[in-house]
Formats: structure tokens, C-alpha cells, sequence
């Protein structure tokens, strides 16, 4: 009986605690940095800043403590500025930064890779870099860098983000294909410089392969068929309503009756109808380098940029052979406001996470740091240069976010092995050279449209992987999607656009 | 007189004074997480803007609920409807007739099949999404590895759309029975046995006792949850509708759901307000359905009436 009593007293207090422990707790953030520890001695002329990003590999906590604390060392003296690092994985990167965002966490910079630079901006997240000429005074470094490309973060004329400097153009048509089963056939190939062929020869390689390995996929699509297949700008990173001839007029038409696309479409169809695609293609979650590395398949569609080789070799875990048909390439006008850096409008220290990015654009020291980590520890430097995991690691270190392109400016940091030491110097070249799209610099604001958009995405996704993965006739298939984006406002969507883009180049 | 009366609820109140107090929790947390919400329902009428927070940011009307009812977009009204309905009908069927069955069994057995019959209920829809996909994968699943070797042709399951209404309502009818019969159960074991044994004195069948005795009396329980059932008609289980299919595009004709809908369209604009637009539908028109469903009961059979 006794035991019964101190039981029930028990389990009542426990359940009055649980209730009172709520509501003292509210509203206690989730940092979790170990930099917090260092806060006792800060003093009081020096900001902290919060910097979060994307990492494809995210760091431990002791690698990125100790980036943070050689990161700081610079930055306390020359800028008095702090950082602490969030560095988050891809999956819930959107949702906490959303989060972050549209609650009172303190979080300074950020970048908007997965949750879309339009819709960020649409909702109030991104300072106005140009107040109260935040970024004349203290961002001049990072201005001049990306002088050729910053417009392209300008919503409405308003300046919201400062782009990275990485590659803007790209060769389209490329294909890579696993380079034993290319020796397989023996089919002689350059292993070090993209191989240019012709689309008769690649037709003869596939032809090949497929005979001598039926067993595996000969070619895995995935959702890139028009960014790598078709020479055109996206206006506003959909597909509805693009320019066709982006160099030189400024005129928006129908992708998806163009003949560019049904020639595309009509190739797929074709690969598949003669069995070298998957029938799992659509719904298999297999991305394509893993499919490659683990045997499965051979070949998929892959833009050609500066390191490419060594890029999808490292991805697919096994050397692989790149091959370009044709010379197209593209400096579209999305691609600067693809992934920005912005300052959240919160922010209680704009001035601090001004002079921090610009820090990372202009110090080769704080680039190496942010995108590499700590020489020694994260990486070493060989004779001749290159960059590499140390001796032993195995890849595994402790600060490797493996993102390098999503940093604000790689073109100071160091070159990874495998790639050749000017790999910076051919991507800027190519960057150069490359045609830029007459709507550089164009924001779509689609926020009135948001009805059509939300038909004409659903339609999308419901004809999109049958026809880019060949799974229908696209003879029979595009006519009737076309009809479909009709009824659900597709002239309307695109009439909107052209209006848009059409004021805006008034303007400029 | 009044001082009898008021001395007599303060010694009830006393007397249920723990039971209050065990209430407390509950009632907080539903407070906290269902009411104290509700003023946001104002968003799905509004622009929101992070900068101006839910109650500066501007009226907009009805803008935010058009993309519901565009023209392309009626199926999934559609596919809401009629899939719901299915479920209430086949789980409700279903659950019933594997409670009497179980009520029937001894109680070792009874533990055994309940608990394996529970078990599905617990799996994720996510790992459910992929034990259909070793089913009916085309290359490698088991369902085309047993028609090619019964002489027949494989089938792409994930792009014909006429099987899939009865794969989701089969898949969701097995993961959903051994849960829904638990209520069932229960009512069942509190029922008087004296019923039964009158029944067999008087020379009842088996069937015949299940069918005059045992579901008339489930009646008010049945009652009870489909109209619960039917507030949440508007509703779906997102994994069921998006995993399961794989998100497969040739599919989208009948297993689009108003949430599946929502969550493409909005992927990414990433519209707060459309959203907010999205669960005020579904809520208030299933809270109306629930109300006048229990008008209707209280016209009709009122002591099963729920309020």
C-alpha cells in the first residue's frame, strides 16, 4: 500500500514538473556551435556574426570549432568581426534556415541554395544590400570581384544578394561514360581532356555498349534534359515561357513546342525503345554517379565545365571519360542569382556581416579556410601544389563541407588533385567566352501568377519524367501537355514574362 | 437552501479535484497546440511578409485559394472525395469483421494476431513505399517476376494509372485495419454476454448472432467513428499518396490528393499564405461536414448523436 502511495505521489509531481518545465524553457534556440563556450571573453568591440550554409558533407563539431577559431583569429584583428558557423546537410538545409529565418534565432549570412532566391527575397528575408550603402562602404572587395555578374542578384532594381564567383558557363551535350566499360569495347578515348565527337559517333558507342553489357543501363536520365540539352534561358528557373535565342532577342517562347525540345525528347525516346534505359527509370531513386559507381549503369548527361573529369570521378567513385558534342555553351541569366550570399533583413549586425563576406571574397587565407579547413589537419598541399586529403585519411577529415562552388569566391582557394593546377584560369576563360544572355540581370516576379504557376508545375511534373526519360512517343505525349499548360494559362504565364522582361530591358 | 447547494459542489469540486488536476496537462497541450493557433488562420487571407509579421501583413481576399479550384485542378477535389469515402467504407468493413473474428479466439491467439495485425500500422509509409516498390518494381519486382514466369508480360506498374486505386486503397486498408479494430475490439469485450447466451439458448447460429446481436450493438461506435471519419474527409496521408506511387508522374490523374497537390505546386514558391490557404479549406469544410452530420444523427437516431 505504502508503495502504491509514493508511487502515485511520484507520478504527480513528475506530471506537474513536466508542466511547469514547459513553460520556463520557451523559446531557448538550438545553436549549436561550441563557439558559445569562447563567448566570456570576447570583448566588446567585436561583433559575432552567424553564417549558415549548405554542406554536402557536413564537418564534426571539433573541425568546425577549429576553422571557426583560425577563422576568427584573422577576422578579430583585421575586421573585428566573429564568426560561428552552421553548416547543415542538404535534406533539412531549406526547412531550418526557413526556420531561422522567420524566427528570432540570430543568423547574419546565409545562402539561398535550395530554397529558391526569388521566394526568399519575395519573402522579406534578404537585406537591401545597398542601404545605407552597406556594400559601397564595406563590400567593395566583393563588388569589384563579381562586378560582371552582380546585377544579376537585382530584384525590382534592389540589390538582395552578391553571387559566387564559380563557373557561369558551361559546354551542354556532354556525356560521361565509366571508363572501363568504354576499354571494355575498346573504344580509345582521351582520359585527361574532354573528348569531342559527333552525335553519330556517340549513337555507335551506345550501340556498342549496350551489346556488350546488356545487363546494366546503358544511360540513366535524370531531370537535366533541357539545362543540358538545349541552348536556352530559363527566365525565372522554370520552364514555362523561355528565350530561345537568348543572345540575341529577347523573345519569349514555348519550350516545350519548340523543335530543339522534341528533337531531345524524340533521342530519348529512341535510347529508350532500344532498351538502354531502365524501366525503373522514373521511379528508382538511384541518382546516375551512384548508378555508374556501383556498376549499374554506364553513361548519363553531364554539362562540361573546367574539372569536370575530376569532379564526376570523385562522385562516381571510379575513373570516368567525358565526352562534348558540340560548342554550345551559356551565361544564363539565372545562373548569378542560383545560389547567392545574402544578409538576413533581422540582422542585428549588417555592417559585421558585410565586412566578413567581403573578407571571403577577397582573403585567400579566409577562402582556403572556409571551403578546405585547416592545412595539415583537413588537408596538405603537395609539391606541386595541389591540394589533397592527408596521407591516411581515407577522405575523412574533420571540416570538408565538399562545396567548394557554393563558396563566395573558389577562384582564391586552392586546386583540389585532379584537376589541372589552371583549372580557375580555363573556367574564368571560359566564363569569358562564353555568349551572355541578353536577360542578365532579369528577375521574374511571379507572386500574381501563382494559380497558373501552381497548374502548369503539376502538369509538368506529370508528363516531364515519361517524356525527358523517353517513356512515351513524344510525337503523342508534348502535343497533349501543351494542350493541358493551354487550358491551365501557359499563354498567360508567358505573356506576363514577356511583359516583365520587356519594361525591365526599357530600363536598362 | 443555497448554502446546502453551494456547499455541495465545493465538495464535489474536492472531491474530482485530482482528476482536474490530471486533466491539466492534456488541456494545456491541447490549448498550446490547437487553439492557440487559430488566430493564424487569418494568413490564408493575407501576403505575408516576414518583415511585417502575420498581423501587419496585407488583406489579399481569395487570391490565395484560387490555384485550389483552377481548372486543371478539380481531380484532386476528386481524388480526395472518393478515395476517403473508399477508406471509411473498406477499413470500416474490414476492421469490423476482424474484431469479431478476433473477439472469438482465445486470448493467447488473440495477442498473437492482433499484434501482427498492429504491426503494419507502425511502419513508416516511407519503408511501406518501398516494400510495394520490391513488388512491383518492373525489373525486379516480384509481382512481373511471377507473371513472366506464369507466360505473361511484365507491367509497368508505376505508369498504368488503373491499378492504382485499389493498390491504395489495398495498401492503406492493411496498414490502417489493426488500429481501427482496437476501438472495436474494445466495445466488443464490454458487451453483456447475457445477450448471447439468450441467443444460443434460443437456438442462434454463429452468423446469425454476429448479425442481430453483435453489429446492431457496434452501432453507435461505427456511428461515432465515421462521422470523426468524415471530418477529416478533405484530408489525406501524405505518404500514402506521395510515396507510395513513388511520385510518379504517370500517375498523377488518381493519386493527386489536395495535400500531394499543395506540396508540388508550392515546392518551390515556397507561398506561406497559399498553404495556410490550403489547410483552412480542408479544416473548415470538414469541421462543417461534422456539424452537419450530427444534425442530420439528431433528427434521425438521436442517442447516437455525438453532440
Amino acid at each position: 500500500m505504502k508503495v502504491k502511495r509514493i508511487l502515485a505521489v511520484l507520478m504527480s509531481t513528475i506530471m506537474v514538473v513536466g508542466m511547469l518545465a514547459a513553460c520556463g524553457n520557451s523559446g531557448s534556440s538550438e545553436t549549436n556551435s561550441s563557439a558559445s563556450e569562447s563567448e566570456a571573453d570576447v570583448p566588446q568591440s567585436v561583433e559575432k556574426v552567424v553564417m549558415g550554409f549548405l554542406g554536402f558533407s557536413v564537418p564534426s563539431a571539433e573541425g568546425e570549432a577549429a576553422v571557426e577559431a583560425a577563422i576568427n583569429e584573422i577576422t578579430r584583428e583585421k575586421i573585428g568581426v566573429e564568426v560561428d558557423l552552421l553548416i547543415m546537410d542538404g535534406m533539412s538545409y531549406a526547412q531550418q534556415m526557413t526556420l531561422m529565418l522567420s524566427g528570432n534565432e540570430q543568423l547574419d549570412i546565409f545562402n539561398c541554395i535550395a530554397m529558391g532566391f526569388t521566394s526568399v527575397v519575395n519573402n522579406g528575408y534578404t537585406l537591401d544590400l545597398e542601404e545605407n550603402n552597406l556594400i559601397q562602404t564595406y563590400g567593395a572587395g566583393a563588388m569589384e570581384v563579381m562586378a560582371d555578374y552582380i546585377d544579376g542578384c537585382r530584384f525590382d532594381g534592389t540589390l538582395y544578394g552578391i553571387p559566387q564567383n564559380k563557373d557561369y558557363a558551361s559546354y551542354q551535350n556532354g556525356y560521361i561514360i565509366a571508363a572501363d566499360d568504354l576499354d571494355g569495347i575498346g573504344y580509345s578515348y582521351s582520359a585527361a581532356e574532354v573528348n569531342k565527337i559527333t552525335w553519330d559517333e556517340l549513337e555507335n558507342i551506345m550501340v556498342q555498349l549496350h551489346e556488350a553489357y546488356p545487363e546494366k543501363n546503358t544511360f540513366i536520365p535524370q531531370r537535366v534534359l533541357v539545362g543540358g540539352s538545349i541552348f536556352c534561358d530559363t527566365i525565372g528557373n522554370d520552364n514555362f515561357g523561355v528565350m530561345m535565342k537568348p543572345d540575341t532577342s529577347l523573345e519569349i517562347s514555348n519550350l516545350f513546342t519548340s523543335p530543339e525540345y522534341m528533337e531531345a525528347c524524340q533521342r530519348i525516346y529512341r535510347w529508350n525503345q532500344m532498351g538502354y534505359i531502365s524501366g525503373d527509370a522514373m521511379t528508382s531513386d538511384q541518382g546516375n554517379t551512384e548508378a555508374v559507381g556501383s556498376n549499374a549503369g554506364i553513361s548519363y548527361l553531364c554539362n562540361i565545365k573546367a574539372g569536370v573529369i575530376t569532379q564526376e570521378s570523385a562522385r562516381c567513385g571510379k575513373p570516368v571519360v567525358a565526352f562534348q558534342i558540340g560548342e554550345v555553351s551559356l551565361v544564363a541569366s539565372s545562373t548569378a542569382s542560383s545560389n547567392p550570399w545574402c544578409i538576413n533583413s533581422n540582422s542585428e549586425h549588417p555592417e559585421a556581416a558585410m565586412k566578413l563576406l567581403n573578407a571571403f571574397y577577397t582573403d585567400p587565407e579566409l577562402a582556403n579556410l572556409l571551403a578546405y579547413g585547416i592545412k595539415d589537419v583537413d588537408y596538405v598541399i603537395a609539391g606541386d601544389g595541389h591540394y589533397s586529403f592527408p596521407e591516411g585519411s581515407d577522405g575523412k577529415v574533420g571540416y570538408h563541407p565538399n562545396i567548394s562552388w557554393l563558396m563566395p569566391n573558389q577562384f582564391l582557394t586552392g586546386v583540389w588533385e585532379g584537376n589541372s593546377l589552371d583549372v580557375w584560369e580555363q573556367t574564368e576563360a571560359i566564363n569569358k567566352s562564353a555568349p551572355v544572355s541578353k536577360a542578365s540581370g532579369f528577375m521574374f516576379d511571379n507572386a500574381e501568377l501563382s494559380t497558373e504557376y501552381a497548374a502548369l508545375t503539376n502538369i509538368y511534373d506529370e508528363y516531364r519524367d515519361q517524356i525527358e526519360f523517353g517513356f512515351v512517343d513524344p510525337e503523342v505525349a508534348i502535343p497533349e501537355m501543351v494542350q493541358r499548360m493551354n487550358n491551365a494559362g501557359l499563354e498567360a504565364y508567358m505573356a506576363a514574362k514577356q511583359q516583365q522582361l520587356d519594361d525591365w530591358s526599357k530600363d536598362q | 437552501m443555497r448554502m446546502g447547494e453551494k456547499k455541495r459542489s465545493l465538495m464535489r469540486f474536492k472531491r474530482f479535484l485530482p482528476i482536474y488536476l490530471m486533466m491539466l496537462p492534456g488541456l494545456l497541450y491541447l490549448f498550446i497546440n490547437s487553439y492557440m493557433p487559430l488566430p493564424g488562420l487569418v494568413l490564408a487571407f493575407k501576403n505575408y511578409n516576414a518583415n511585417k509579421g502575420i498581423y501587419g501583413s496585407p488583406w489579399v481576399g481569395f487570391k490565395n485559394f484560387k490555384y485550389l479550384f483552377a481548372n486543371d485542378a478539380w481531380y484532386i477535389t476528386r481524388n480526395t472525395i472518393l478515395y476517403n469515402l473508399a477508406f471509411i467504407v473498406v477499413n470500416t468493413c474490414l476492421a469490423i469483421a476482424i474484431a469479431i473474428i478476433l473477439s472469438e479466439m482465445s486470448s493467447k491467439m488473440k495477442k498473437v494476431y492482433q499484434s501482427s495485425i498492429l504491426m503494419p500500422f507502425m511502419l513508416s509509409t516511407v519503408i511501406v513505399s518501398y516494400l510495394v516498390y520490391a513488388f512491383l518494381g518492373t525489373d525486379y519486382g516480384q509481382l512481373n517476376s511471377l507473371l513472366v514466369k506464369l507466360g505473361g508480360q511484365p507491367i509497368s506498374w508505376y505508369v498504368e494509372s488503373k491499378y492504382w486505386p485499389f493498390i491504395l486503397v489495398f495498401v492503406n486498408a492493411w496498414k490502417g485495419v489493426g488500429y481501427s479494430c482496437i476501438v472495436y475490439i474494445a466495445t466488443i469485450t464490454g458487451f453483456d454476454t447475457s445477450y448471447y447466451e439468450a441467443a444460443v439458448m434460443d437456438g442462434a447460429s454463429k452468423w446469425q448472432q454476429i448479425r442481430l446481436i453483435t453489429i446492431p450493438l457496434l452501432k453507435s461506435t461505427v456511428i461515432m467513428m465515421t462521422v470523426l471519419a468524415i471530418g477529416r474527409i478533405f484530408y489525406s496521408d501524405f505518404g500514402l499518396f506521395y510515396q507510395v506511387p513513388r511520385n510518379s508522374g504517370a500517375l498523377f490523374r488518381v493519386t493527386n490528393t489536395i495535400d500531394t497537390y499543395v506540396y508540388r505546386s508550392l515546392l518551390e514558391l515556397g507561398d506561406i499564405n497559399m498553404s495556410a490557404a490550403a489547410g483552412f479549406y480542408q479544416s473548415i469544410v470538414g469541421f462543417l461536414l461534422v456539424i452537419g452530420t450530427n444534425l442530420l444523427l439528431r433528427k434521425k437516431d438521436p442517442e447516437n448523436a455525438i453532440f
